[in-house]
This record gives structure tokens, C-alpha cells and sequence, in this order.
């Protein structure tokens, strides 16, 4: 059963569309990931589903119950990790913790209990006495995500939590995610690393210019692009005048340039190698390497955008 | 929107949080209590003039029974030791040498006004920017309004009959002499009267005014926003806010009139008009300091704005030296700030022994400020919270 649904979400700033008929459902137990760009409107996403912001249409229902700014019990059933640290540095963890669960109704013996419990799930039930200042960069992020658990919440929202966090502490928590997922909890995941994604999440939703282009798992996602081949040039120049020169060879489909490279999309990629060489040759660029790229969901990410997802 | 009691319960989570991380910052406590116990004692040392008798000039141009009567007010006065001139200008240099602190001016017609009931205006000429000026004017004030008080009395008396205007008055001038006799142990004041309010007032405000950086910093650290994600109303955030404020604001009064009165032996006054007055502050200069933190985009703005819009506005308001020793012009621009109607108050309740009746316009003008800029401060500060999310 779905304890997220949202259905068709709009949302513009000014003139400017940031949210354009997003929907997604995320089942309790299941790590779903919102995969796009800076920019793309996936904290925008969030904000309406943890009833930050109201939308301009559409609807967010979690757990049977509708989401919005003034829907102000519904929030108990989410449990938002912010992007930035948001916790008091002078403060303790566990005082943090202390301070957002009597926010959350949460007092006494129950919210001692639900704080070491927190704790003891991101890794830092021995450490919880230490001021949040004092903590390494993982170890905040972990505090983050521990305030975020402390009610109990049906749908946990990480919006892209392991942002300049190290790499001992981004698999800590990876680690952390699993379980909370194995253990049923409904998981909304963003970022803009694929890799992420890619390992934490058993559906994977892209999204670009606030429109949710393509939804599935890996697999699916995959699947909706392949069929041709992908020929990844690394060039040094011009590299539109290199796509264009391309796109002039027999079998290649499509030239996307992206930073650094152009990408052929091309039947039989392989026999098109000293096509592309002489190309690159006439377009005058210096080619530093080619290779053909097995589909992951960057490539999937820059077929359906025509974008990299760091751009 | 009313509150039910579980959020009532969040406004006091987040004040007692907040003001807990107050409380243990040291930054804090240097700043809104011992700056202002070591300045008070500082500028109380050398510029409070305490039981001193303050010099004060005297010119009488009327040469009568009545201005004679007023001239041995004067120097039967506890606070006043009086000088004699007969030129003005002799007067205005001696006040400018700081030989007098200020000067009273009795014109012609002084007894013939006085005995006709009439209105008459006494021109008293005082030294600018030092707080004994207010000693002065404030023993000037006290044989005036004695004189005036005895003359009222014996002009009523002789003219509802039986008793000739100069009995009356020589039985009254007895009995204020035998009451100033008596009354002359409440005379005593604490070098400190002037500065432990003005210090008081000022460090309220610069302290409420400098809190603004805790609100920018929960919207830098995101820390609103997440508050915003609980089960929380932006009014409930916007309240705990304010409590807060509120609390740090009457604690650091608190402190302040306690070392005043226990350590500085300032005489604070009517106990109820001070409890107003003192509450009308705190809430004035938390208005100003939750304003300033939806003004403010970041903290570094907030820490440099804030204390100085407060030495600012203490400033003008008269704080750091009376608003009796500047001119008309500046005394009533000075009362654009809040500070200056607080300092009013203090300063009617521990010069003049006023009570309630008395310094009640500066407490209901000050009352006025306190619900504007709360008003103001509260609609803002929700619309930027709501912004936050």
C-alpha cells in the first residue's frame, strides 16, 4: 500500500514554473529517488510534500491523510532531513533531538526513549552528549538525519544527504537508509549523484525543469533508451561544430553535446569509430579519447534531457 | 488564532530552549549584564556627583518677599548650594566653566504675578551633557513647586477671608521648612541615579536589538524551516520567538534594577509605576529586536546593526546624557525613540519621587511604542518564517 501518493503537483514562482505536474507514489518499505540536476525542482518537490509549501495544484496524501502547510497534525506522519544541518551548533545532539521532539508532541520517559533510539540508529548513541559544533561533517549529517526519525515517521524526505560529507560517512549513511527502508519505512531519496540512486533506490524517478520525465526502476529506465549504441568522444574545442560534422556519418542518430564531451547515439557504434576520428579531424578538435558507454542512468539521464546531471 | 494547550506548551519549549542557549553563552552575559554593571559603576564613580550639593546660579531681578522666599528655599535646599549673580552673562560663563551646573532666572513682577494667580514662567539655563544637570533642575524643580504649592495655599486662604496673605504665607514657609527638615534623610540620592537607568534602558535595547541575530541565524541554519515540517504552527514559532525576547529582556531589567538598588544604592522609585515601566521597556525592545530580524538578511548584519541602532537611539533618547541639557528641538526629536519616554519615566520616579499618576503618560507612551512595534514585528516575522519554508 502507497503511504506516499503524490498526484499532478504544480507550483510556479512569479513566471518562472518550478513544479509542472509531478506524481509519484512510494510504498512503505521502499526507497524511491528523485534523480535531477541543481535547479531541477526536486527541494521544491519536497517542500510540498512535507507541507512546507502550499502547491498550486495537485495533491500530497501520506498515509491516508492530506499534506499542506495548514494540514498540521498530517506532518507527524513525515519526517523531513533537510539538505543543510539544520540543528542548533551550540547545542548537543541530544539536546537538539530533545528540542524537535517536544516539537513533535513527544515528552518524558517516551522522548528520552525515542532519542537514544534515533541516536543508536544513525551511530552516534555514545556520542550524543557532544555538541553538534564539535562533530565531523558525517557525524552532523547523521545528527540531521537522527532528528528526522526521532517520531517515528510512515515517509522519510533526505533531501540529497550526503552533500560534501565524506566518503566513510556517506556509506555509513547508505548503511543507514538500508535499514531504515528493510525496516518498512517509505523513503524519499534525492540527489544529483546517479551513483547514489543507483545503489540506494528501488525506483528511481527523473526529473529536469520541474517535470518528472521518466519513472522505473534502473532496469526500466534503462530499457526506455536503449537501442542504439553510445559513443562517448572526450574532445578538447569546438565541440558543436564536432557534433555537427557527426551527425553528417551514416547510423549516428543523434549528437549530444554535454561538458567535455559529445555523445553519438548510433546503430553499430563500433564500426563508426574511424568515421568519428576523421570528423574530428575536419571539425579541427583534439579528441583525448572514445569510448562506448554502457548505459547507466547518467546516460539515461542525458538521453531523455539532452542535459548531463551536472550541469 | 487561538492555541490549544499542547501548542501553548511549544511556545514554552522553544522560549526556554532559546533562552537556555542564551543564558549559557558567554558573549551573552558579558554583553547584557557586566557591560553595563561596569559602566554603570564606571560612569557613577566619576560623573555621578551623589550627595554632593549641586552649584546653581540664582538672579533675582524682582527684589520681593516672594523671590527672597524662593532664594532661601534654595539654599536651605539639601541638593542645591546656591551662587549669586546679577548679570546674566556673568550666570551663562560660570555654567559654561562648569563653576554652576545651572541657573534660575526670577524676572520682574515675579510677586505681583504670583500673588494675582497668575501663570509665570521661571527661565532655568543648565550645562549641557552632564548628568548632574539633572540634580540640579530636579532641586530647582522641588523649591519651585514647594513655593508655588505655599504661595496657592495662602492666596486661597486670604481671599476666602479671615487670614492676611502674608500670614498665611509666613505659616506655610514654616510648616515646608519643618517638613524639608524632616524629609531631608530622603534627599540622599546614589551617584548612580542617572546612570544605572540610562544604562538600563540603553542595554535593554542594544541586548533586544543584537537577539536579532538568533533569528537570523535559525533561518540561515535552516533550523525554522524545519521547525515549520513539525506539527507547528508559523504563529507558535513566531510566539516562542517573542517569549523568548521578552524573557531575556526582563531578565537582564531584573538584574539590572537589583545591582542598581542593592550594590549602586539607587533609589528605583514607586514600586508599581517601576514594574510598568520597566514591563513597557521590555516589551518595546523586543518589538525592535524581533523587527530588525525580519529587516536583516544575514547575521553579520544583524551583529552590526544591531548594537549600533541601539547607541543610536539611546543616544537620542538620553541615554548617555540627559535630554534636559540639549535644546528644545533636540529634546523633542529625541522622543522619536523610545528610549527617551523610558528615561522620562525613570528619571520623574527617582528625582521627583513621582508615583503612577505621574509617570503614567511616559508608561502609556512607551505602552504605545511597545504594541506598535510588537505588532509590526510579530506580522513580519510570521510572513518571513512562512518565507522560510
Amino acid at each position: 500500500m502507497a503511504v506516499l501518493v503524490c498526484t499532478d503537483l504544480h507550483k510556479r514562482f512569479g513566471n518562472r514554473t518550478a513544479v509542472d505536474g509531478v506524481g509519484f507514489e512510494i510504498a512503505g518499505g521502499e526507497c524511491y529517488g528523485l534523480l535531477g540536476p541543481n535547479g531541477a525542482g526536486k527541494t521544491t518537490t519536497i517542500s510540498m510534500i512535507c507541507g512546507l509549501l502550499a502547491s498550486d495544484g495537485g495533491s500530497v496524501v501520506v498515509a491516508g491523510r492530506p499534506v499542506g502547510p495548514r494540514a498540521i497534525a498530517a506532518k507527524a506522519d513525515v519526517g523531513y532531513v533537510p539538505q543543510e544541518v539544520a540543528l542548533y551548533p551550540d547545542l548537543s545532539a541530544r539536546e537538539n533531538l530533545a528540542f524537535f521532539g517536544r516539537l513533535y508532541g513527544l515528552t518524558g520517559k517516551e522522548l528520552d526513549a525515542r532519542i537514544d533510539a534515533s541516536l543508536e540508529t544513525v551511530g552516534l548513541l555514545d556520542r550524543g552528549g557532544e555538541r553538534i559544533e564539535q562533530y565531523s561533517g558525517g557525524m552532523k549529517r547523521r545528527a540531521n538525519i537522527a532528528a528526522g526519525l526521532l517520531h517515528q515517521p510512515k515517509l522519510l524526505v533526505l533531501d540529497e544527504p550526503t552533500v560534501g560529507v565524506d566518503p566513510q560517512s556517506r556509506n555509513a549513511i547508505f548503511d543507514t537508509v538500508v535499514d531504515l527502508r528493510d525496516a518498512g519505512l517509505a523513503v524519499l531519496y534525492t540527489t544529483h549523484y546517479m551513483e547514489e540512486a543507483e545503489r540506494l533506490c528501488d525506483r528511481i524517478g527523473i526529473i529536469d525543469q520541474g517535470r518528472l520525465v521518466a519513472e522505473g526502476t534502473r532496469r526500466e529506465l534503462v530499457a526506455q533508451v536503449s537501442g542504439l549504441d553510445h559513443v562517448r568522444i572526450t574532445v578538447e574545442g569546438d565541440r558543436q561544430t564536432l557534433a555537427a560534422r557527426c551527425l553528417t556519418i551514416p547510423g549516428v542518430d543523434e549528437a549530444v553535446v554535454a561538458d567535455g564531451f559529445v555523445e553519438l547515439r548510433a546503430h553499430d557504434g563500433r564500426q563508426l569509430l574511424r568515421q568519428v576520428v576523421e570528423a574530428a579531424d575536419a571539425a579541427g578538435v583534439e579528441v583525448s579519447s572514445i569510448e562506448l558507454v554502457e548505459l547507466d542512468l547518467e546516460a539515461v539521464f542525458l538521453q531523455l534531457t539532452g542535459r548531463a546531471l551536472r550541469d | 488564532m487561538m492555541l490549544g494547550r499542547q501548542q501553548l506548551a511549544k511556545v514554552g519549549f522553544i522560549a526556554r530552549a532559546n533562552s537556555g542557549r542564551a543564558s549559557k553563552d558567554r558573549r551573552f552575559l558579558f554583553s547584557a549584564a557586566f557591560l553595563p554593571i561596569a559602566i554603570m559603576l564606571l560612569v557613577g564613580t566619576i560623573f555621578g556627583g551623589g550627595n554632593r550639593k549641586v552649584p546653581v546660579g540664582l538672579i533675582d531681578r524682582d527684589g520681593s518677599v516672594l523671590s527672597s522666599a524662593l532664594r532661601l528655599d534654595l539654599q536651605h535646599s539639601a541638593r542645591v548650594k546656591l551662587r549669586h549673580y546679577t548679570k546674566e552673562t556673568s550666570l551663562r560663563q560660570d555654567i559654561r566653566r562648569g563653576r554652576v551646573l545651572a541657573g534660575v532666572i526670577v524676572p520682574w513682577g515675579y510677586d505681583r504675578q504670583l500673588r494675582a494667580g497668575e501663570r509665570l514662567a521661571l527661565a532655568v539655563v543648565s550645562a549641557p551633557g552632564r548628568t548632574e544637570g539633572i540634580e540640579a533642575r530636579s532641586g530647582i524643580s522641588e523649591s519651585v513647586t514647594r513655593q508655588g504649592t505655599v504661595i496657592e495655599a495662602a492666596r486661597l486662604l486670604s481671599t476666602s477671608g479671615g487670614v492676611s496673605f502674608e500670614t498665611a504665607l509666613a505659616r506655610g514657609q514654616r510648616f515646608v521648612a519643618a517638613k524639608e527638615a524632616a524629609d531631608s534623610r530622603h534627599h540622599i540620592r546614589s551617584p548612580f541615579s542617572y546612570t544605572a537607568p540610562s544604562n538600563l534602558v540603553l542595554f535593554v535595547f542594544i541586548t533586544s536589538l543584537a537577539g536579532a541575530i538568533g533569528l537570523v541565524q535559525a533561518r540561515e541554519l535552516g533550523v525554522t524551516r524545519r521547525m515549520l515540517a513539525t506539527p507547528t504552527p508559523p504563529s507558535v514559532i513566531v510566539l516562542g520567538s517573542a517569549v523568548t525576547s521578552l524573557v531575556l529582556a526582563a531578565g537582564q531589567s531584573a538584574v539590572l534594577l537589583v545591582v542598581g538598588g542593592a550594590l549602586f544604592g539607587v533609589h528605583w522609585g514607586d514600586p508599581i509605576a517601576l514594574v510598568l515601566l520597566v514591563a513597557a521597556l521590555c516589551v518595546a525592545a523586543t518589538g525592535a529586536g524581533l523587527l530588525l530580524g525580519t529587516i536583516v538578511r544575514h547575521a553579520e548584519q544583524a551583529i552590526t546593526i544591531g548594537p549600533a541602532l541601539g547607541i543610536a537611539l539611546g543616544m537620542l533618547g538620553g541615554c548617555l546624557w540627559p535630554l534636559d541639557s540639549v535644546g528644545p528641538l533636540m529634546r523633542s526629536v529625541g522622543h522619536v525613540a523610545p528610549q527617551a519616554w523610558a528615561m522620562d519615566g525613570f528619571i520623574r520616579l527617582i528625582y521627583d519621587g513621582a508615583g503612577l499618576a505621574r509617570v503614567g503618560r511616559d508608561i502609556a507612551v512607551l505602552g504605545l511604542f511597545a504594541v506598535a512595534l510588537m505588532a509590526l514585528a510579530t506580522w513580519r516575522l510570521r510572513e518571513s518564517i512562512i518565507r522560510a519554508a
